[in-house]
C-alpha cells in the first residue's frame, strides 16, 4: 500500500515538473514528425511499399522511438529518484511515518518505472493512432514489443538508481546513458567483430586477454538494449530461441542485483 | 491520570552516541520523557538536538547506544504510528496543496481515503489555513509552511510529538497556536519534546528541560528544581515607602522601587527574614514577598558557558 502511495506521488511529481513535460512534448513531436515520414513519405516516394511492408516499417519505427525515448526518460528520472529524497527532506517526511525504508526506495523506483512506461506507452499509442490513420492498420504487435522492452526500462532504472547513490546526479545519469549505449550490441557490433573476429581474419592477432576481456564485457554488460532487440525480434514475428530467454533472464537478474545493491547503500544512509 | 513519575517513559535515550566522521554530534546522551510531559530540549546551533531527535525516529543511525519508544526498539517502523514529527524544514512538496499533502500524509498511516480527507479538513481548520488549503504550497511563506508542517505532525494524533523549532517563521498568532496545541496535547496525557532556541517559550511551556552542549547533556530536570532562587527579593508593603527604602538599603546592594513595590538585591548573608525585619523597623507591613528565581536564559548561559570553559580547559 505505502509502496503504491509513494510511487503514485512520484508519478504526479514527475508530471508536475516542467522539464519532464518539455521532454514528453519533444518526444511526441518527434514521433509525429517520424509518423509523417513513415506515413506520407512512404506513399509518395518512387518506391510504393506494399501494405505489409508499411506496417512492418511503422511497427519498427514506432517501437524504437517509443522504447528508446522511454529508456532515456527512465534514465533521466532515475538520476535523482533514490538519492534525492534522502537529501531534500522528502525521505525524512516519509520515514517519520510508519513507512519502511525499503518501501520508500521501492516506491520511488516503481514511480520512475511507471512514469517511463507511461511515456513509452503514450508514444506507442500515438504511433498506433498515426499508423491507423495513414496505413489503416493497427499495429497490435507493437504493444507486445513495448511490453517486453519494459524490462529494459526496469534495468535502466535499477542501474542509474544504484550509481546515483554515490555519484552526483548528472554524472550518475551520464553513466546510465553510457551503460545504455555501451550495452547496445548493434551500436558496437562492429567493434566487437573487429576485436574478436575481424581483426584475426585480417591476419592480426590480438592478445588473448583483450579478446577474453571483450567477451567477458559483452557477457556481463547489463543487456538493456539486448532486451530491446529481443523485443524487436518478437515484433518481426521471429521465434525466440534460448538466446532470447537468456537475455531476458540476465536482465531480470541484473534488476534484482542492482536493486539489492541500491538497497544496501540506501539502508545505511542518514536522512 | 497517575503522577508522571509512575508512568513508563514513552521515550528513553540510553547512552546515545553519534559520530559523523571525526565529529561527535551526540556523546553518551541519556534521558527519558514520560507521558503527559512537555520536555524542552535546549542547546546551541549544532549542539546535537536535531541529531538526537532524528536518531529517535531512526532517520539517523547511531554510532552507539539505543533508543526505546514506548518500551520497544525504536527501529520498528510500526511504532511511528504513535509518533509525530515536525522537522526544522517541514514541507518539500511544492506542487501539492495543503489539503492533498495532508491527505497523502494520512494515507501513509493506512487510513481510507474518506478518513484521510476528513482528517485533512480537521487539521486545516486546526492550523487555521482554510483560505490557503487548495493553493499549491510552492508559493507559501515560511510561516504557512510551518503551519502545514505542524498539521502533518498531528495527522495521526500521536502519543509522542517531536517539535523541532516549532515557532520558526511563525507570526505571534502562530506562536499562540503552537502554545495552545502543546498545552492541549500534554493535558491529554501525550508527551511532547520541544527543541527550540526561544527560551522564554520553553520556560512557559515545558515542565522539564534538558540542555545539551557539544552533544552532552549538561543539565536536566524539572524547571522548578533547575531554576535556583536568586538573591533578588520582590516585596510589596503598606506604610511609608521612603522609610522602607532607607531600611532596605542597609541590607541590599541595589534597591529598585516603584511606589510601594521593591526589588532588592540582598547583600551576602541576608535573606527574606531580614527583609521582613527591615520593613518592620520602618513601620511597614509586608503584604507580599517572593524570592526571584533564575530565568531559563540565566540557567542556559551559566551551564552552557561553564561546559564550554570545561571543554576548553
Amino acid at each position: 500500500m505505502t509502496v503504491w502511495l509513494v510511487a503514485w506521488e512520484f508519478f504526479k511529481r514527475a508530471f508536475a515538473s516542467r522539464t519532464l513535460v518539455v521532454f514528453g512534448v519533444v518526444g511526441i513531436l518527434f514521433l509525429i514528425v517520424a509518423g509523417c515520414l513513415f506515413g506520407a513519405q512512404l506513399y509518395s516516394g518512387s518506391h510504393v511499399y506494399a501494405a505489409e511492408e508499411q506496417l512492418a516499417i511503422a511497427r519498427a519505427v514506432s517501437y524504437h522511438i517509443a522504447v528508446a525515448w522511454g529508456v532515456l526518460f527512465a534514465v533521466m528520472l532515475a538520476m535523482g529518484a533514490a538519492s534525492r529524497p534522502l537529501d531534500d527532506g522528502r525521505a525524512q517526511f516519509l520515514l517519520s511515518k510508519p513507512v519502511r525504508r525499503s518501501h520508500v526506495l521501492l516506491g520511488q523506483l516503481l514511480g520512475v518505472f511507471l512514469t517511463a512506461l507511461a511515456a513509452a506507452a503514450a508514444l506507442a499509442a500515438l504511433a498506433s493512432a498515426l499508423s491507423l490513420l495513414r496505413a489503416h492498420v493497427f499495429p497490435w504487435t507493437l504493444w507486445l514489443g513495448v511490453g517486453v522492452a519494459s524490462l529494459a526500462l526496469a534495468l535502466a532504472v535499477a542501474l542509474v538508481a544504484f550509481f546515483s547513490m554515490f555519484l552526483p546526479r548528472v554524472v550518475a545519469g551520464m553513466l546510465g546513458i553510457i551503460i545504455y549505449l555501451g550495452s547496445f550490441p548493434a551500436a558496437i557490433g562492429a567493434l566487437r567483430d573487429f576485436m574478436t573476429g575481424g581483426y584475426k581474419e585480417a591476419g592480426l592477432q590480438l592478445p588473448w586477454y583483450v579478446r577474453w576481456g571483450a567477451e567477458v564485457y559483452f557477457a556481463a554488460a547489463p543487456p538493456i538494449a539486448g532486451v530491446q532487440l529481443r523485443a524487436a525480434e518478437l515484433l518481426k514475428g521471429q521465434s525466440w530461441g534460448v538466446d532470447g530467454w537468456l537475455t531476458v533472464a540476465t536482465a531480470a537478474v541484473y534488476v534484482v542485483l542492482f536493486f539489492v545493491a541500491t538497497w544496501a547503500l540506501y539502508a545505511r544512509r542518514d536522512v | 491520570m497517575p503522577p508522571i513519575f509512575f508512568m513508563a517513559p514513552v521515550l528513553e535515550i540510553v547512552d546515545l552516541t553519534k559520530r559523523f566522521g571525526g565529529v561527535t554530534a551526540v556523546d553518551d546522551l541519556s534521558f527519558a520523557v514520560a507521558a503527559g510531559e512537555v520536555f524542552g530540549f535546549l542547546g546551541r546551533n549544532g549542539a546535537g538536538k536535531t541529531t538526537t531527535i532524528k536518531v529517535a525516529l531512526d532517520l539517523v543511525k547511531p554510532t552507539g547506544g539505543e533508543v526505546r519508544l514506548f518500551g520497544d526498539d525504536w527501529r520498528e517502523p510500526e511504532l511511528r504510528r504513535r509518533v509525530g514529527y515536525l522537522p526544522e524544514f517541514p514541507v518539500r512538496y511544492p506542487y501539492l496543496t495543503p489539503r492533498r499533502y495532508l491527505r497523502f500524509a494520512a494515507r501513509l498511516f493506512g487510513v481510507t481515503r474518506a478518513e484521510a480527507a476528513r482528517r485533512a479538513d480537521e487539521l486545516i481548520a486546526q492550523v487555521e489555513l482554510e483560505d490557503a488549503a487548495d493553493r499549491r504550497m510552492g508559493g507559501f511563506s515560511k510561516g504557512m509552511l510551518q503551519r502545514v508542517g505542524l498539521a502533518q505532525a498531528l495527522v495521526n494524533e500521536p502519543d509522542l510529538l517531536f517539535l523541532d523549532e516549532p515557532t520558526a517563521g511563525l507570526d505571534p498568532l502562530g506562536h499562540h497556536l503552537v502554545k495552545a496545541l502543546v498545552r492541549d496535547y500534554a493535558a491529554r496525557g501525550k508527551a511532547v519534546v520541544v527543541s527550540s532556541h526561544i527560551l522564554a517559550e520553553i520556560e512557559a511551556q515545558c515542565s522539564r528541560v534538558g540542555i545539551i552542549e557539544e552533544g552532552r547533556l549538561v543539565a536536566e530536570g524539572d524547571l522548578a528544581e533547575l531554576l535556583k532562587p536568586t538573591n533578588v527579593v520582590e516585596v510589596e508593603l503598606e506604610g511609608p515607602a521612603a522609610a522602607a527604602r532607607e531600611a532596605f538599603e542597609k541590607i541590599s546592594s541595589a534597591v529598585d522601587a516603584t511606589g510601594n513595590r521593591f526589588a532588592l538585591t540582598l547583600l551576602p548573608g541576608k535573606d527574606s527574614s531580614d527583609v521582613s525585619k527591615a520593613a518592620a523597623s520602618a513601620a511597614c507591613v509586608v503584604t507580599a514577598l517572593t524570592t526571584r528565581r533564575q530565568s531559563l536564559e540565566d540557567l542556559f548561559v551559566s551551564v552552557v558557558g561553564k561546559a564550554g570553559e570545561e571543554a576548553s580547559a
